[in-house]
């Protein structure tokens, strides 16, 4: 397996993809490409950077990705300008099954559903799916905000549920919600062949190589304390232990400054899968990003709606170094655990979540240098992309996670 | 049992109140050092915002500004110097900027910014340097000295234009100057000589007059027949000169006719060479010459004044070297003339002669002026020279360097025959 990595800067979107490509060739020694990771600011016009890379890689070679607010390459990160970037995929070792399905705002679990339905027409066989990773990208935004009204985002847990619907509970599946800016303006699909909007694009890699993944999201728990939500509403939490919560989160505050905040700065609601007090493990504790105080002011929102009554929570605190560390030993495990098992690590795919950027979660140094760094010690390409929603397996359950980031790497 | 059990649950509650505690703790902390990072992220953007601004104005500047130690090392360029000097700013960064500077001003340039001190930390001057294309070229700079927080100059900022056009501007108005008022005082003294000439001259026929008469009632063998002849001689004499005096004004005795000036000069130079087989000459006559309408004989009288002004500055030998062409007059040029620019003719005439001071140089056309009383020079040839130049509308100019000889040079205004008047 081959790959090779571009980046590139400019307010020229085709020119942009068109570097981007011809940079990734370059890098990679690409001398048939066939599948393209491809990602861009949502700054840039999406359908010019799409044909730029057309241009480079043949228009029968897939284009899977779409907007993104930054881009994280072996020698490139940044979030700011006109970033794009892409990674071409050249290998004997998969074979490769891609389709999107529209109509996502519509309905989220029904767009899942029909992504499955197609993707599953072309497998050779049923189990396919579920031996193999999945990759899906999707719209993150119903619709955008504006003045008055905030934006409204599509939830991948119904999406989830409406692939696993058709392909199995099983199915390994990654990916990520797609956003092209910080205030959730309307986002771009790559769905292969053409560009979308309210999309859901899909590719099953199946063939002779393994895929290892790590979540890393570097929240711990604030104080350890356990609190049971009694009462929610869809992604609406009003009470844990019987009282409100935003009173209990005041009082951890010490004032109410909190509330101004969208989303919630340092508090996170975690759920601890692991057992109840034994270590506390990064990779045990689902986290959810709170969202902000509800307009009422009478609770808080959760990215997910995937939380109910009784489920026990505990508050995360999002500590800025502890996350770096997080980054860096994740990255240096998971390279090592690929090579404990004899094997070579050829492509690292990164979906960070945008809130991890140094400028937003307020460190000094980026978390992702710290992925760079470990993947130019293995000189390993790598490709990444800040996302608004991260999906992975966890737990055995493929899910949409918060403040976190997701690192794939494909071996042989 | 019961009692176990009380106990765990208050150890349990009171654990818990200190994890909540910590908890609080850690989280406002955590707060505190997120705003100090939020807050030093928003002074180092403000910075970088002001640094980038003023990088701009820096970069933007059409003035050249450099920094630069001690020894001439720069340490920075904006976008002007290294346009002025045609190099990319990384070949200019290190390299020493003394390389621009001709050897004869290192020693002045590095005298006037080692002069600086926090008392007196600026200073301007100006100095030559070597352009791209190896022309020399003036520029003005001032220098800053830099000082650090321990008050030890650390560099040297300065901010430099050229000023090499503004340099031959006021040279080249200091000239017209200094040739308006040479043709002004000429054109006075031209004045008060015709005057005194026409003067003097009724007086010369006055006396010819009487001493003809004379003569008349006289034959040679008369005492004072002689004397008689002697006083009409000196008479004729002296009616030449004021002839000659008097041509340094306007005169109306004056016969136009086109003329070829290479033959003109050929004609009297063949003269004159054959008189003075010493000097060596060297002709470079212009083919195809345009022609001028001039008195052939007052110009002929005019170079043959010249060639002998040449033979006198070179008593034991030497070179002359004459040089027609065509030329074109600016305005600047002609101005303190009160002619017209357009086409004219140059005659040159160089010898390798003993040349003249400064002061000399001055006074040369002025009526009376000789440097050869001894050699019985009354100061009337160049004097007359000019007169008959000026008559025909034209420029004769000299220059000269002591102990390296002198060059004439004649200007007369181009004819249009097919109109019949100078072009």
């Amino acid at each position: 397996m081959k790959a090779g990595t571009g980046f590139c800067n400019d307010e020229d979107s085709f020119y942009s993809g068109k570097k981007a490509g011809e940079d990734a060739i370059k890098s990679g020694r690409i001398n048939r490409p066939d599948l393209v990771f491809a990602f861009c600011s949502g700054s840039l016009d999406h359908q010019k950077f799409f044909s730029g890379l057309q241009s480079v890689v043949g228009k029968g070679v897939p284009i899977i990705g779409g907007s993104t607010i930054g881009i994280i390459t072996n020698e490139n990160l940044s979030y700011k300008g006109y970033p794009s970037g892409a990674a071409i995929l050249q290998s004997d070792n998969f074979r490769l099954i891609i389709d999107s399905a529209g109509d996502l705002n519509m309905d989220e679990k029904t767009a899942g559903m029909n992504l499955a339905a197609k993707l599953k027409k072309k497998l050779q066989e049923e189990s396919e799916a579920l031996n193999n990773c999945m990759i899906i990208f999707y719209d993150s935004v119903k619709s955008p905000g504006n003045l008055t009204t905030p934006p409204v985002l599509n939830a991948s847990s119904p999406l989830i549920a409406g692939i696993e619907q058709k392909l199995g509970h099983g199915v390994n599946i990654f990916g990520a919600g797609l956003i092209g800016e910080f205030d959730l303006g309307q986002t771009k699909q790559f769905c292969g062949s053409c560009v979308a909007t309210q999309n859901l694009v899909g590719a099953i890699f199946a063939g002779d190589f393994k895929h290892y993944f790590r979540i890393m999201h570097g929240c711990t728990p604030l104080d350890g304390v356990y609190h049971t939500i009694t009462k929610i509403k869809g992604s609406a939490i009003y009470e844990l232990d019987g009282k409100p919560i935003v009173e209990i989160i005041d009082n951890l505050y010490g004032n109410k400054n909190w509330r101004n905040q969208n989303p919630v700065d340092l508090l996170t609601i975690g759920v601890n899968h692991g057992k109840r007090y034994e270590e506390t493990l990064e990779s045990n504790y689902v986290n959810r990003l709170i969202t902000g105080v509800l307009p009422e002011e009478e609770g808080i929102g959760i990215f997910e709606p995937d939380l109910w009554a009784g489920t026990e929570i505990q508050f995360m605190l999002r500590d800025g170094e502890k996350m770096i560390e997080s980054a860096r030993r994740n990255s240096e495990e998971l390279m090592q655990q690929i090579f404990d098992k004899g094997e070579k690590p050829c492509f690292g795919l990164y979906i960070n979540c945008a809130g991890r950027a140094a400028e937003y979660s307020k460190t000094f140094t980026e978390e992702a240098s710290e992925v760079q760094k470990v993947f130019n010690k293995y000189d390993t390409p790598l490709f990444g992309f800040y996302s608004g929603v991260e999906v992975a397996p966890f737990l055995q359950k493929s899910r949409g996670l918060d403040w976190t980031g997701v690192l794939l790497v494909f071996a042989v | 049992m019961e009692k176990l059990l009380q106990e765990a649950r208050q150890r349990g509650s009171y654990y818990k109140e200190i994890a909540k505690e910590a908890g609080r703790k850690r989280l406002r902390d955590i707060y505190n050092l997120s705003r100090l990072i939020e807050e030093h992220k928003e002074i180092e953007k403000a910075l970088s915002e002001s640094e980038e601004r003023y990088r701009r104005v820096v970069e933007d500047m059409p003035a050249m500004i450099c920094r630069f130690f001690f020894d001439g090392t720069l340490t920075f360029v904006n976008k002007a110097y290294c346009q002025y000097f045609n190099k990319k700013k990384a070949e200019l960064m290190g390299s020493n900027f003394f390389a621009f500077i001709p050897d004869s001003d290192q020693e002045n340039v590095k005298k006037h910014f080692m002069s600086l001190s926090s008392e007196n930390p600026m200073i301007t001057y100006e100095h030559q340097v070597i352009a791209p294309d190896g022309a020399l070229r003036w520029q003005e700079w001032t220098d800053r000295a830099i000082f650090n927080n321990h008050g030890r100059l650390v560099e040297f900022q300065s901010i430099g234009r050229d000023i090499t056009e503004r340099k031959q501007a006021l040279e080249d108005k200091a000239l017209l100057e200094k040739r308006l008022h040479h043709a002004q005082r000429m054109k006075s003294l031209g004045a008060l000589a015709g005057t005194i000439a026409h003067d003097f001259n009724n007086m010369l026929t006055g006396i010819n007059g009487h001493a003809s008469l004379m003569l008349m009632d006289m034959d040679s063998v008369h005492p004072h027949f002689n004397n008689l002849k002697r006083i009409e001689n000196i008479i004729k004499n002296a009616n030449d000169m004021t002839k000659r005096l008097i041509s340094f004004t306007k005169s109306e005795d004056i016969k136009l006719a086109p003329a070829d000036l290479n033959e003109l000069c050929e004609q009297y130079f063949e003269m004159f060479v054959s008189l003075h087989k010493d000097i060596k000459v060297h002709r470079e006559y212009k083919e195809d010459l345009w022609r001028a309408e001039v008195d052939s004989g007052q110009i002929g009288q005019v170079l043959l004044n010249l060639y002998m002004n040449a033979r006198q500055a070179m008593p034991e030998g030497g070179e002359l070297i004459i040089t027609t062409e065509n030329i074109l007059l600016g305005d600047n040029f002609v101005k303190p003339y009160n002619l017209q620019p357009g086409r004219f003719i140059k005659i040159s005439l160089a010898d390798t002669g003993t040349g003249m001071a400064e002061d000399v140089l001055q006074s040369v056309f002025e009526p009376f002026f000789t440097t050869k009383e001894e050699a019985g020079g009354m100061g009337i040839g160049l004097a007359s020279a000019y007169g008959v130049i000026s008559n025909h509308n034209g420029i004769i100019n000299v220059s000269s360097k002591k102990g390296f000889g002198t060059t004439f040079n004649i200007f007369l205004p181009v004819i249009d025959e097919k109109r019949g008047v100078e072009s």
